[in-house]
This record gives structure tokens, sequence and C-alpha cells, in this order.
């Protein structure tokens, strides 16, 4: 299983977001690490084929990044996302499991095991909009792995979970990147020292390190304030 | 198996603990669903409302035609964009409620959901509409192809309003924008009726036809358009 970016780009009117990035990435956590307005945002939107590349490829084991077979192994939690606001927590999985084409006794299956697994079984009939944060959050984790995707993508998951749930959270991502391609943005240095296998940091759209983080390496927050000291130093 | 025969060989063995049920679950589960059972599950999910409101709007035609006779038609007219924007609101629910991001990264993405959604309303309404048009057109006297025209104009009009007010506005807020237009469209459909009889002449119906078409065309060019708006305003 390998997933190919080449020479990925996106341009706006006066702007590269990302600027020809290539990545060739295979089963475990890739931790994604930027400043805001570093470009990770679109370039996991372009990943998970929602934003359309101004140049370049994404191609996961030949399945190209506009097809449906490569949507079918996709699992993406966004930064922030919306729901129905008649739906509870139970029709919101269901839903998500429709769109991603799952057999209708199959979904109510997994989505049981899923609520049980990020610990929203007994808020599973109450609706979404009375669900914290963090409860929302888990939710979207949740949907994510419906389809027990070859490719996930998480930007920004661990936003809004305290800090039991973030372990929680941490241990579940070390396991599911055992077999599947786990790709995850943060700013929170930590949550990548303790998940990702490698670490890839970008800085004004492109790739400014990519590769394991041992420590030999130093400390790796000390690290991303240097490469982002400018910005740090206006905060 | 008898049922006391299974109470007692129930009291009599303890059933191992389930090995490896996730892995032997994932071997035999199922074939993904098919387009078809996909358009059909989305049924499923469009809101009740949209289905009452356009049955009632039928039944209180159908009711008019009885007791007011060759104005019916005119009712129909002023009613049916109120059809249509159950028609917008549904086509237009995933953009409003923020769900657009993560239907476009399933298997079957956004374009899929809108295209179902509108197309079991679609159905819908032309069956509804088929039916009010030479009923009501019937008690005016009316050809059925003109007394349809009538009626489709308010609905074209008031879709492409509704969908210009969701892409300009990108929220939730576009739902009463929508209703507004809604509103004024019917309203217009009542004022042209009483005080600009002179457009529904047949030597007009040729504009009529040409505005029909015109809509029809902005109709198909907002949808696209709002697909197409849904990544870049993401972005931004």
């Amino acid at each position: 299983m390998e997933l190919v970016i080449d020479r990925l780009s996106k341009q706006y009117k006066n702007k590269i977001a990302v600027d020809r990035i290539s990545l060739r990435l295979t089963p475990g956590v890739y931790g994604l690490l930027g400043a805001n307005g570093a470009g990770k945002t679109t370039l996991m939107r372009m990943i998970c084929g929602i934003l359309k590349p101004t140049g370049g490829t994404v191609v996961l084991d030949k399945a190209d990044v506009s097809t449906e077979e490569y949507r079918g192994k996709l699992g993406y939690l966004p930064q922030d996302f919306g729901y129905y606001p008649e739906f509870t927590g139970l029709d919101f999985l269901m839903y998500m499991a429709s769109l991603k084409g799952l057999e209708k006794s199959y979904a109510k299956r997994k989505v049981k095991e899923l609520m049980e697994v990020v610990g929203l079984t007994e808020q599973a009939k109450k609706k979404v909009k009375t669900y914290s944060g963090g409860m929302k959050q888990r939710l979207g984790v949740a949907q994510a792995l419906l389809n027990d995707p070859e490719l996930l993508v998480l930007d920004e998951p661990t936003a809004g979970l305290d800090p039991k749930e973030r372990v929680r959270f941490r241990n579940l991502i070390g396991e599911l990147g055992k077999k599947s391609i786990v790709l995850l943005s943060t700013h929170i240095v930590s949550d990548i020292e303790h998940i990702a296998d490698k670490v890839l940091m970008m800085k004004d759209g492109q790739l400014i390190y990519q590769g394991e983080w041992t420590e030999e390496n130093g400390d790796l927050e000390e690290f991303y304030l240097q490469q982002f000291g400018e910005e740090a130093g206006h905060e | 198996m008898k049922r006391e025969m299974k109470t007692y060989l129930q009291e009599a063995f303890e059933a191992p603990e389930p090995v490896k049920k996730k892995e032997f679950l994932q071997m035999v589960r199922t074939e993904n669903v098919s387009t078809f059972d996909f358009v059909k599950a989305q049924i499923g999910y469009i809101r009740k409302r949209v289905w009452v409101v356009s049955v009632f709007i039928f039944m209180l035609v159908l009711a008019s035609a009885d007791y007011v006779g060759k104005e019916s038609i005119w009712i129909v007219s002023a009613l049916v964009p109120y059809i249509a924007l159950c028609a917008i609101a549904e086509g237009t629910r995933s953009t409003a409620y923020g769900m657009s991001e993560l239907e476009m990264s399933t298997r079957f993405s956004l374009k899929s959901v809108i295209l179902a959604r509108l197309t079991a309303i679609g159905c819908l309404h032309a069956l509804l509409l088929g039916v009010m048009i030479p009923v009501a057109g019937g008690t005016a006297f009316l050809p059925v192809i003109r007394s349809g025209i009538y009626v489709i104009l308010p609905y074209l009009l008031t879709t492409v309003l509704g969908l210009l007010a969701v892409r300009k506005l990108y929220d939730w807020e576009s739902t009463y924008v929508c209703m507004g237009c809604a509103v004024m469209v019917s309203l217009l459909s009542v004022w042209t009726r009483g005080f600009l009889v002179w457009i529904y002449e047949e030597k007009y119906f040729i504009w009529w036809c040409a505005l029909v078409v015109y809509l029809l065309v902005k109709v198909i060019k907002e949808y696209k358009k709002i697909i197409y708006q849904t990544e870049d305003v993401a972005w931004n």
C-alpha cells in the first residue's frame, strides 16, 4: 500500500499555497507540522480530493485521487465540520456510512463498535447539537473510521480533546498506523512526538523536513520554533 | 429446533467466548452498496417537510379547482414557488449546514448526494405538476402547454433566486433569504395577474417560453457554480 504524491501544487491568484510537494507514504503515522498558513490544510484537502490541484498528482495504489475507488479507501476528519441539526450521533454516523457505501446491516454493527471505541455509546441517541466540542470531535474521528480506511487524513484531530481523551486518541492512532497510512496535522508538537513514526514539516507551502525524528535530532519543539521563529516572535 | 430443546441446551452448555470476532466479521463483510441502493437511501434522508409541503400544496390546488374554477391556474402559479423552495433547501443543505467538506471526501461524493436528492424531489414535483397543470389549466380553458409554462416559470424563477442567495451567503441564513425569494415570486405572480393581465395574452406567449428556457439554463449553471464554489470557499 503506497500513497504517491508527485509535485503537488495549489496556486491562487497571488499566493502559492502548496509548492510542488512530492511524497511517498507507506503504512505508518505521519505527523504534519507547520504554522498557520503553511499549507497543511490545503495539502490535506488535495489529498482527500476536495480541492483540485493546480499541478501534480495523488495516487493511492494506482487509484487516482479523483476516482470513487480512491475515496472508498479514504477516511477524512476536517479541521471543522458541520452537521444536520436533526441528527443524533447515531444518525450522523449511519448517514456517513451510507455515503461511504456501506451496507446497512454492516454499518449498524460498525457504528455501534465505533461509538464504543470513541466513548460515545451513552450519547448516541442524543442530538449532535447538544454535544460538547470534544464529543463532536470524537464523533468526527468515528466517522473517519467507518470504512476501515487505508488512508486516514486527520486535520487537527486532538483539538478540543481533554488530556485523557488525547491519550486514548493517541493509542487508537498508533494501532491504526500499523495497517493504514495515517496523516495527521497538528500544532501540538507533543502529539507528533508521541504518535508519529515520521515528521513532515511545512513552511510557506513547501516541505522543509521529512523523516523520522529521533532523540539524536534533539528536541522537536525547539527545532519547530527555530524554523518558525519569526512567526513565534510576532505572537 | 423446538424452544424447549434450545432452552435445555443453553442451560446444559456454556457457549465459549468469541475469538477474533472482529477479523471474522471483516471477512464476511457484505459487498458495498450499488448506486441504486445509494439513491434509495438518500431518499430516506430527505426531510419529511419536503414531502408534506409538496403534497399539501398539491391537495390545496386540487381542492381549489372545484371551488375557484378558472382562477385555479393562477393559484397554482402563486403556490409553486413554495414547492421550489423545498427543492432548493434540500439541494443546498450540505452547504448550508457545513457538511460539504465531509460529503466531498466520501465514496458517493457531494455531487452524487445533490443529484440523488434533486432527482427524487424532481420526480415528485414533476408528478405533482403533471397533475396540477392540466387540472387547473383545464378549468381556465387554457391549453396544457400554456398552463405549464405559466406554472413552471415562477418555479424556475424561485429556484434561480434561491440558488443565487445560497451561493452569495454560503451559510444557513441563506435559507431565510430563499424563503423571502419564494414569497416575493409568489406575490409577483398574484400582482401580475391583477395588474398586468395583458402579459398573459397569447401573443406574448413566445416571450414566456424564451424566459423559461433562459431560467432553466440559469438553474443548471447556478447548481454547477455552487458545487464548484464549495472547494474555494472551504479554503478561504
